[in-house]
């Protein structure tokens, strides 16, 4: 099993073992999205499903290892995982926060032979960030291709995902992964009243 | 008669022997299982190396290939195709596959400093293969009906391996077997055996001071105190009327010189900060003509971060351009560095020629918005 699949499985797991005590668990997207957290709003497409927790938010039409979207929101000085020290830090510019993501994507455990195939400035909610894409193999030997979006704003990257494998499967929902990019909308502070995790 | 009621014995309680002569041993061939499990090494094998885990350079293989069979014996090659191979990962390990195709991280080999720490390894990881470790490992598990323990464990980026014992570590006692036997393979090549212990003190110590828990065998403190102990021991008890042998200590940097390097832009991707210090300030020594060690050095102080980083990272960059004019990226970085601290006109002037010098960067659609706003 992969690197990605085990952590998508992981994820699955937890949300499931969660969802015994308080009910999360896939369910209809649709319509505009609004985390827990209530920091970001984003139109999800008709016919794809979702999993939610507080801060992060993982979509999919096909299940997860044919096609996801995720967003997450990862604050400044704050690990990034395991498998990098690296973290992000306030006013960095988006090519050096681009530069620690990429970073922590490289070191990630069952990550072979990452090719950075575009690093470029990039616009999340009308906000300078940064895009990569990049092209991987899996622990199965499966080519892989995700983008990466994020935006660094206050102490918070606001970091979005689209990750699929290559063949088919990436160009089918690149251009929907796109749409929902287009609509990520960040919360103003004052608007931000958390919302209790259903 | 004796044999056949072991035999009998064991098959009756389901049982294989794990006592198996070690491949050198004339007369040598597979057993079902072990030819199997070769076969499987052979699989995942390919697998592995397809994904571009490899660090490929075809002289260092030369090197360390060298090193092996000077190491050893005719019949071991002869009954064993062992092939060496360095593997990307700022990990302390080195693993050897039951067919003979060793593995060695660019972390392990970064951190020795000489051919007989390098020759201490090699025979130690060519003892698991001649000595059938794998087999008789995996026979010792089936017979403790313990087969699925530990197979499934998941170690970073080693990928299709995983499942291998090799690439976790033996047994205690094999791993005894291979200290003591890489001595005696050491000794017989002519190598000074005092640098075996020292190899694994010298590892503990790094490990110690970057304050890193690692996931391998070689980058756990137990396994470096049983190598040292045992190392020592053999030399107290055997070798240490030895006159000093060889450590051939300025080849083996000069080989290994661009594996420091390598290793230690690994460990900076990682933000293993003390590792990757350590290795880029060795390079920097190995080689004092390159530009790339000070770059090097500046790109650590910057992505570290702290109140004297900058100028830290300016002072290094300034001594990469100052070796090698032509070197493109000690200009991006100073002008990164000189753009946050607000300094437009030096900005300009470092991105400016790090453009000159690649007008395809890859970022170079960052470059033209930083010099967008330098502008205004």
């Amino acid at each position: 099993m992969s690197a990605t699949r085990k952590s998508l499985w992981t994820l699955v797991v937890a949300i499931l073992t969660t969802a015994c005590a308080s009910g999360p668990r896939w369910v209809a997207a649709g319509g505009t999205y609004t985390p827990p957290s209530n920091r970001y709003t984003m139109q999800l497409p008709q016919g794809w499903r979702r999993l939610e927790g507080q801060d992060w938010l993982l979509t999919s039409r096909d299940g997860p290892f044919l096609q996801s979207l995720s967003v997450r929101i990862i604050e400044v000085d704050k690990p990034l995982g395991k498998s990098t020290k690296k973290v992000l830090a306030r006013g960095m510019l988006p090519q050096e926060a681009a530069e620690v993501i990429q970073d922590a994507i490289a070191s990630s455990p069952g990550m072979q032979g990452m090719k950075l195939l575009e690093n470029a400035p990039a616009e999340l909610d009308g906000r300078p960030g940064f895009k990569l894409v990049v092209g991987y193999k899996d622990e199965d030997g499966l080519k892989m291709k995700a983008v990466v979006y994020g935006v660094l704003v206050g102490d918070s990257l606001y970091q979005l995902t689209y990750r699929a494998p290559e063949r088919y499967y990436f160009q089918q929902d690149l251009a929907t992964a796109e749409q929902m990019r287009a609509t990520f909308r960040i919360a103003q502070p004052a608007a931000v009243q958390t919302r209790g995790a259903n | 008669m004796k044999w056949l009621v072991g035999t009998v014995a064991l098959a009756a309680a389901g049982c294989v022997t794990t006592a198996l002569p070690p491949a050198t041993a004339s007369g040598f061939r597979l057993e079902d299982d072990e030819r199997s499990l070769w076969r499987q090494a052979e699989e995942a094998e390919e697998q592995f190396e397809s994904g571009g885990v490899v660090y490929p350079d075809v002289d260092l293989e030369a090197y360390l290939n060298d090193v092996a069979r000077r190491l050893g014996p005719p019949e071991a090659f002869a009954a064993i195709p062992f092939r060496i191979r360095v593997v990307r990962n700022p990990y302390l390990n080195a693993f050897t596959l039951p067919n003979g195709r060793i593995y060695v991280h660019t972390g392990m080999l970064a951190r020795m400093e000489n051919e007989a720490q390098l020759a201490t390894l090699l025979g130690h990881e060519m003892t698991h293969a001649t000595h059938r470790h794998a087999v008789r490992e995996r026979r010792n598990l089936k017979n403790k009906a313990a087969l699925a323990v530990g197979l499934n464990s998941i170690l970073p980026g080693v990928g299709s391996l995983a499942g291998f014992s090799a690439v976790r570590g033996y047994s205690r006692e094999m791993e005894a077997e291979a200290d003591d036997n890489a001595m005696r393979l050491l000794a017989n090549a002519g190598y000074d055996v005092r640098e075996a212990p020292k190899l694994f003190v010298h590892l503990k110590e790094q490990l110690s001071e970057e304050k890193q828990s690692e996931p391998f065998f070689f980058g756990t403190h137990p396994a470096l105190d049983d190598r040292v102990e045992n190392y020592r021991r053999l030399i107290e008890l055997q070798y240490g009327h030895r006159p000093a042998g060889e450590t051939n200590a300025q080849t083996f940097l000069q080989r290994t010189r661009e594996v420091v390097h390598e290793n230690a832009m690994l460990d900076l991707r990682a933000g293993r900060f003390v590792a990757a210090e350590r290795g880029a300030r060795k390079y920097a020594a190995l080689d004092p003509s390159a530009a790339r060690g000070p770059f090097l050095l500046g790109e650590l102080s910057r992505q570290r971060g702290g109140e004297t980083a900058a100028d830290t990272a300016l002072t290094e960059y300034r001594r990469a351009v100052a070796l090698d004019a032509s070197y493109p990226e000690p200009y991006r970085a100073m002008g990164l560095v000189l753009y946050k601290r607000g300094d437009k006109a030096g900005a300009r002037e470092a991105f400016d020629k790090y453009l000159s010098l690649v007008p395809q960067a890859a970022d170079r659609a960052y470059i033209e918005q930083y010099l967008g706003s330098s502008t205004k």
